[in-house]
């Protein structure tokens, strides 16, 4: 939501539907200028904001609080709690008159409590145990539900909250494996820790309950089809939109999840049935379809189909910087999205020295722009330039256990250090492969001796490296539908080498595009101005 | 598998109509299963409803069991009376068993004369429920993927997922390692190994821990496998002759079949001796010339014609191609 002005317009809207049209200016006012009087610890704003918030949440009107979401939660987290918690729960229970603090209202209210601590504050140990327990109860109330329950939540709202249960759980991990950093008594709190708050098989366990409760894969197989979605396929939880978002973000969750863990093989299995355009339950939360990209590249750069990572990646980047405009007025998210987009490049870098792809104008100036440098040390030699790209690019990789012991089993360097072991190895086996490249780029055809005294090697080494170039291009492709490769091809007759000749025309397309669109836009303009005086006479 | 072909079907038709869109099956050789096995889950699935209504107290893995004795034509009344004899042994034991091990366990050491086809069907079925959800990661059923995993090393099968999940047993149970879990880390490794040039391999090297990568065997395996990926394949053949673990059934076929395959993308014709060279040691030209045969590659005198390769290297213009639907909404006419 943009301007604060619509958001008005509909408060005022639900407000006039109470009878309640007398009290409203004043305080719809005093909301958005803060100019309001202390009541209690409470300033009035903030009291009235969670009165209609709990108003909306009962009456279950989900329009009014996807706005109050959106836009009225992270205004007030801006100007009344930048740096302090919101008001304590039981507080706000008081406020809003609730007798059940388990009511499914203060599980949300103490969701949202939570996650700005997290944002904001530096949570305590305490602070993690009570929001791991209240996920739990918020999961439970989801799940062990006897039928499917009746509210509703905005989708953006439901995404966070898998987002950030994901998150929390990284967070702790990485909080555990500091062990030097933890005082006597939060030890202590964690041995004692009976329940396993924050076990990595009880988060994989909620997550997968969850995309198990509305069958979200076999719905996701019927759509794919082209299938109306039936209470057969679905399931009577499925039915449910809350339901199925929930299974749907939760499978992002665990394709998230099992990359940290560095499984790629189950990781894509999850995202096996999901489809990456822009339409359909992707597109309707973007940070969603962020996340969901960004693993799912790394996955694939990490098991080598470049190509997988490239369509990826230059699809969701060329997405990302059409919609900036619409991200950077939330201050709050763009950080989080513009730190995916340089990681995203980095990766991309990678991927693109491996299988050189043709990629779109837009987004090769973004790499030129921002890792221009590094590329060009690549096309040097310089080999640990990968190292840099990768550590800018991989996500913070966990491992599943974490002792108090030091002597991990992940040794000095970290899970971190394990994969880049695996990302090193296939930099080592691509080693020699750029270098034949330039050379067979030189000619259409060339006998392999020629080429071993050019490459200083044995006839035979030659050979070999020119099938290991082969096997790579070959599973670099993936699956892939993109076939404009750069890349030279080639094939060996007995001593001789023959390579394509490929040319490449240049791209109008985009160019011509932009044209078109800055055409209407001044077509726009024109009109407007030309028929503003015939509306005014007509007026007249 | 059922889903990915129709998956894949469904992906032809559409890629006419949408430019960009990934495919996100993965469909290595980990992933396969057989048409037949989801109509056998299928048929189980309804059975074991049934059984329920009726209380029988069989879970899914005895009900499949005793399908497939029936169906290998036992009676089924005495399998009926087998199965009252078992249990009335057990409750007699006061409610364990004797072996301890579940009604199950025990049926199946029953029917324990199968030829390993059959065998390792029925344990993949095994592995495949006990791998549903969260039960992947339940350390009681370790013993099990390592025996399955032995079956297959001795057997020339390959279960890539449940071998996988040995390794994840490792990663999330550190207790659940002792001294000779390493072999069992090598035996999965070797195994991933021999499906290049599938990912398997590397999906297996993400999982391991420091200590595994630093063991000596471990180090081998990996050189083998840089060996294998980098081509240099006169080399390998020298190396593998070091360690007792490439002796496995069928790794020396499945390093062919690897070498095959490169040489079919680089090749129009390749010198016999070098390919000779390629396929490494071999008892006598007949075994080179089946190799050949089962290729459908031609012998030539001295050289072998593998394949036309000459309209990969035609000269190509790249003209960027937009289709109609990708203009129509910019331009806003229908």
């Amino acid at each position: 939501m943009k301007n604060p002005g619509k958001y008005l317009l509909n408060i005022i809207a639900a407000m006039a539907w109470q009878g309640n049209v007398a009290a409203m200016p004043v305080q719809m006012q005093m909301y958005y200028t803060g100019t309001a009087t202390e009541q209690g610890e409470v300033a009035e704003p903030v009291v009235n904001f969670l009165k209609w918030f709990y108003h909306f949440i009962e009456k279950n009107e989900i329009y009014h609080v996807e706005n109050m979401y959106e836009d009225g939660y992270y205004k007030i987290s801006d100007f009344y709690f930048k740096d302090k918690p919101w008001p304590a729960p039981d507080v706000v229970q008081g406020i809003v008159e609730e007798k059940d603090e388990g009511s499914i209202f203060m599980i949300l209210y103490r969701e949202l409590y939570y996650r700005h601590i997290y944002a904001r504050l530096k949570p305590t140990l305490e602070h993690r145990f009570d929001s791991y327990a209240n996920y739990c109860e918020l999961f439970s109330y989801l799940l062990s539900a006897e039928e499917p329950v009746k509210i509703e939540l905005p989708n953006k709202w439901l995404w966070d909250i898998i987002e950030e249960f994901v998150y929390q759980f990284q967070n702790f991990q990485q909080f555990k494996s500091k062990a030097g950093k933890i005082n006597e008594e939060e030890k202590s709190m964690l041995r004692d820790d009976e329940d396993n708050v924050w076990k990595v098989t009880a988060v994989l366990n909620i997550l997968l309950q969850l995309t198990e409760k509305c069958n979200i894969n076999q719905q996701l197989i019927a759509m794919e089809k082209g299938e109306p979605i039936t209470e057969d396929i679905a399931g009577e939880f499925g039915m449910k939109p809350i339901y199925t978002m929930t299974g749907f973000f939760s499978l992002v969750g665990l394709l998230r999840l099992y990359c940290l863990l560095g499984d790629y093989h189950m990781a894509l299995s999850c995202i096996e049935h999901v489809q990456f355009k822009d339409k359909d339950m992707m597109a309707l939360v973007p940070a969603c379809q962020i996340t969901a990209n960004y693993y799912a590249g790394f996955a694939y750069l990490m098991i080598r189909k470049y190509g997988n990572t490239i369509q990826l990646y230059q699809h969701i980047l060329g997405y990302m910087q059409r919609t900036k405009q619409f991200f950077q007025n939330r201050s709050f998210q763009a950080d989080d999205i513009n730190k995916k987009n340089e990681q995203m490049l980095a990766l991309l870098a990678i991927a693109s020295t491996f299988c050189p792809l043709r990629l779109d104008e837009s987004v090769n100036i973004q790499i030129k722009e921002k890792q221009g440098d590094k590329v060009a040390r690549i096309q040097h030699g310089d080999m640990a330039v990968y190292d840099d790209l990768f550590f800018s690019g991989c996500p913070k990789f966990l491992s599943p256990v974490v002792s108090e012991n030091p002597t991990s089993p992940f040794g000095s360097s970290g899970p971190r250090g394990l994969q880049l072991q695996v990302f090193k190895a296939e930099v080592e086996q691509q080693r020699l492969i750029p270098t034949l490249r330039s050379f067979l780029k030189l000619y259409t055809s060339i006998p392999i001796s020629k080429l071993a005294k050019f490459l200083d090697m044995h006839e035979n080494e030659v050979r070999c490296c020119l099938m290991a170039f082969k096997h790579k291009k070959e599973v670099a492709k993936g699956d892939s539908t993109e076939q404009t490769t750069m890349d030279i091809d080639f094939y060996v007759d007995k001593d001789m080498v023959h390579i394509s000749d490929t040319k490449i025309a240049r791209h109008y397309g985009d160019y011509y595009v932009q044209q078109v669109l800055k055409l209407k836009e001044s077509n726009k303009l024109i009109l407007g101005a030309a028929l503003a005086p015939v509306v005014a006479t007509n007026t007249v | 598998m059922v889903t990915t072909t129709t998956i894949g079907e469904k992906h032809k038709e559409s890629q006419a109509r949408q430019l960009q869109r990934p495919k996100a099956a993965v469909s290595d050789s980990i992933m396969n299963t057989t048409e037949k096995s989801q109509k056998q889950r299928d048929i189980l699935l309804l059975v074991s409803k049934i059984s329920n209504l009726l209380d029988t107290g069989l879970d899914n893995r005895s009900l499949y069991i005793c399908i497939r004795l029936i169906e290998a034509g036992v009676h089924p009344e005495c399998l009926a009376d087998i199965i009252k004899d078992l249990r009335n042994e057990s409750s007699s034991m006061g409610g364990k068993s004797v072996s301890g091990r579940p009604l199950s366990v025990r049926l199946q050491s029953s029917a324990m004369v199968m030829d390993p086809e059959t065998q390792f069907e029925q344990m993949k079925e095994e592995a495949f429920y006990s791998m549903e959800g969260l039960g992947r990661l339940n350390p009681e059923k370790l013993d099990f993927y390592v025996d399955y995993l032995k079956f297959q090393v001795e057997h020339g099968f390959y279960d890539g997922d449940a071998n996988l999940n040995i390794l994840k047993l490792y990663q999330f149970s550190p207790d659940l390692i002792t001294r000779s879990s390493i072999d069992n880390v090598h035996l999965v490794l070797t195994k991933a190994l021999m499906q290049l040039p599938n990912s398997d391999y590397v999906y297996c090297r993400a999982q391991l821990s420091q200590d595994m990568i630093d063991d000596n065997l471990t180090k081998k395996i990996d050189d083998v496998a840089t060996l294998l990926e980098t081509c240099q394949f006169p080399e390998f053949w020298n190396v593998i002759q070091e360690e007792k673990i490439f002796e496995m059934t069928g790794f020396v076929e499945a390093a062919r079949r690897f070498i095959c395959h490169v040489v079919r993308l680089t090749y129009k014709n390749i010198e016999e001796e070098f390919l000779m060279q390629l396929l490494g040691p071999m008892e006598d030209k007949s075994e080179f010339m089946d190799i050949v045969a089962e290729n459908n590659w031609d012998h030539n005198g001295d050289s072998v014609f593998v394949g036309h390769k000459e309209e990969m290297v035609e000269q190509k213009e790249i003209i960027e191609k937009m289709p109609i639907e990708v203009v129509t909404p910019i331009l806003a006419i229908r």
